[in-house]
């Protein structure tokens, strides 16, 4: 099917498979959609048909409340029954690293508990992948409804092997069957790489990272993009890490592992929330920085003054986004373009 | 045929556009980039009265194209200058396509009235918001007057009165933030000057602004039409 779709900044056509997202179809075509969270709850690829039959296969997502017509729909959600046309955001520009996403099969593998409520795995994909730190994949599981989006920790050229961590969810679909056992060599669907909140080390800027409990794989990611480049020889980095209390902590070591390769520059804070930090903590991890608090008040604290060039990535529980975008906007004065977040939902 | 290639016309002169930018700096930047790439003779920039669109400005024209651009940043003359001016193709995102013809002016000034101008203008009808106090330094509240929604902000400096909808998606601004000088809707981070209401980045529509005035320590708004 013919898919045809106007924005301020140009026409574009795209063809788009029987039951494949129109959001899918258009960002695999080169056609760059506008979107977010690619998971219905942004409303950021808000689109309106103008001719044409479309069918949104989550039609209560929460992206809804966006809707000012009978005619607007998700294209992230909405497969295409026959030639469309529709009105769309202004389109993106593509950015470095990263490529076309398309679907890909994969095999889950090496399930290991991080913490009580944390596990990682990996998938291996059928064909190797470039794709930007900070980027995240939608992971649909046969049996499961709807797709999920996690955060790559790993960042490779040609990466065949995707890591992802994952917080214990009640009722979360893909969560809860992760936490229930027995899924290695389970195969899945994988549609990647999706996602803004990228890092590349051409920005040439100071990099500050504020992370609530699993918001942290991104920034692994960007961390590893930037440690590889050897971005933290020239640019200052700042890494906030929140958790509840010291039990929630994990990839400790791997934050240590690249807080060691530049000392002097790249400095990393774990904020408790939730209890004060014991001293075995602290002990165990003289490099760091430990404060009792919710991370974006520790990192207000910690960062003041120190915002000039500063590019900003944030991600985490809702309240916590907001909490750090008031921060950031607010005291930090930073322009939008140099915020990048991504608010799990 | 004209004289010129390309003939750019900026307003420098109307109630809103050289307020809403430094738009004799635009019209420097722009004639300093056409002689650097050395098209005098082809490109001619001129200063202009008013287009009658006051409140989407700044605003320039570019002929032959007959191409519009509204809410033109400093930053933005670079694109405009290599992109149109010298390479031929217009700015799709600085285009300003209103849907209506002609005159398209918008209230974008959201200071209280200087007493003198607000007689000259068939008595604008104030009604009270607030007490001043109601909206302290550096906040801002949504106030329901007369079955408008209006929004008080307070710079640091000085009190003044927006549209309460983010223009985007109609989300509220009062969750948003704001400097003093910038006010932020959280939603999908359009930005707006607070001094004009003006959008600013990836701000495509700007904020209709109200004027303001104090009486002892009541807070009136003038809703207009």
């Amino acid at each position: 099917m013919k898919i045809v779709v106007t924005a301020r900044n140009g026409t574009r056509a795209f063809e788009c498979e029987p039951g494949e997202k129109i959001l899918h179809a258009g960002l695999r075509s080169g056609v760059e959609l506008p979107y977010e969270c690619a998971t219905g709850t942004c409303g950021t690829c808000k689109a309106r048909l103008t001719s044409g039959r479309v069918e949104s296969q989550w039609p209560e997502a929460p992206g809804r409340k966006y809707f000012k017509t009978e005619a607007d729909l998700l294209t992230c959600q909405s497969v295409a029954h026959e030639d469309c046309a529709l009105e769309v955001g202004p389109l993106k520009t593509s950015e470095p690293d990263t490529s076309a996403p398309r679907v890909f099969a994969g095999v889950v593998g090496g399930l290991r508990g991080l913490t009580h409520d944390v596990v990682a795995f990996h998938v291996d994909l059928d064909a190797p992948l470039d794709f930007a730190a900070g980027q995240f994949a939608l992971l649909t599981v046969p049996g499961v409804a709807g797709a999920r989006a996690y955060s790559m920790v790993n960042f490779d050229r040609r990466a065949e092997r995707l890591s992802f961590v994952v917080k214990k969810k009640p009722g979360g679909g893909i969560s809860e069957w992760l936490f229930a056992g027995d899924v290695d060599g389970t195969r899945l669907h994988v549609v990647a790489p999706l996602g803004h909140a990228t890092f590349h080390p051409d920005m040439g800027k100071h990099v500050l990272c504020i992370a609530g409990g699993s918001g942290i794989a991104g920034m692994m990611s960007i961390l590893s993009r930037a440690c590889g480049a050897e971005h933290f020889a020239r640019w200052d980095g700042h890494v906030f890490f929140g958790v509840r209390t010291a039990r929630d902590g994990f990839f400790l070591d791997d934050l240590e592992a690249f807080r060691a390769r530049h000392p002097g520059r790249l400095a990393v804070t774990v904020a408790l929330s939730d209890e004060d930090v014991p001293e075995a903590l602290a002990a165990a991890y003289p490099g760091f920085g430990f404060a009792r608090g919710f991370v974006h008040a520790v990192a207000g604290e910690r960062m003041q003054g120190r915002y000039a060039g500063v590019r900003a990535w944030v991600a985490g529980p809702p309240p916590m986004v907001d909490a750090s975008l008031r921060l950031l906007l607010r005291e930090a004065r930073l322009s939008p373009a140099d915020i990048r977040y991504d608010k799990f939902s | 045929m004209g004289q010129y290639d390309r003939h750019v016309f900026v307003c420098t002169s109307g109630d809103t556009c050289p307020v809403q930018g430094d738009t004799e700096k635009f019209v420097k930047t722009l004639r300093a980039g056409v002689q650097k790439a050395n098209l005098q003779a082809a490109v001619r920039v001129n200063k202009a009265g008013c287009f009658s669109q006051c409140g989407h400005g700044p605003m320039m024209v570019v002929y032959p194209e007959n191409v519009w651009y509204a809410g033109v940043q400093e930053s933005d003359l670079e694109e405009i200058l290599t992109s149109h001016i010298i390479g031929g193709y217009p700015v799709e995102r600085l285009r300003y396509e209103p849907g209506v013809k002609g005159a398209n002016k918008i209230e974008v000034d959201a200071k209280p009235k200087p007493a003198a101008a607000a007689a000259a203008s068939p008595s604008p009808e104030w009604t009270r918001v607030c007490r001043v106090t109601d909206v302290p330094a550096s906040s801002m509240k949504e106030f329901a007057v007369d079955g408008t929604s209006v929004l008080i902000v307070h710079t640091g400096t000085e009190l003044v009165a927006f549209q309460a909808m983010c223009p985007h998606e109609a989300v509220p601004l009062e969750q948003g933030v704001h400097d003093g000088c910038l006010l932020t809707c959280l939603e999908h981070t359009w930005q707006f000057d607070l001094k004009t209401g003006a959008p600013v980045g990836d701000a495509e529509i700007g904020l209709k602004g109200y004027p303001l005035k104090t009486e002892g320590d009541e807070l009136y708004v003038a809703l207009g039409r």
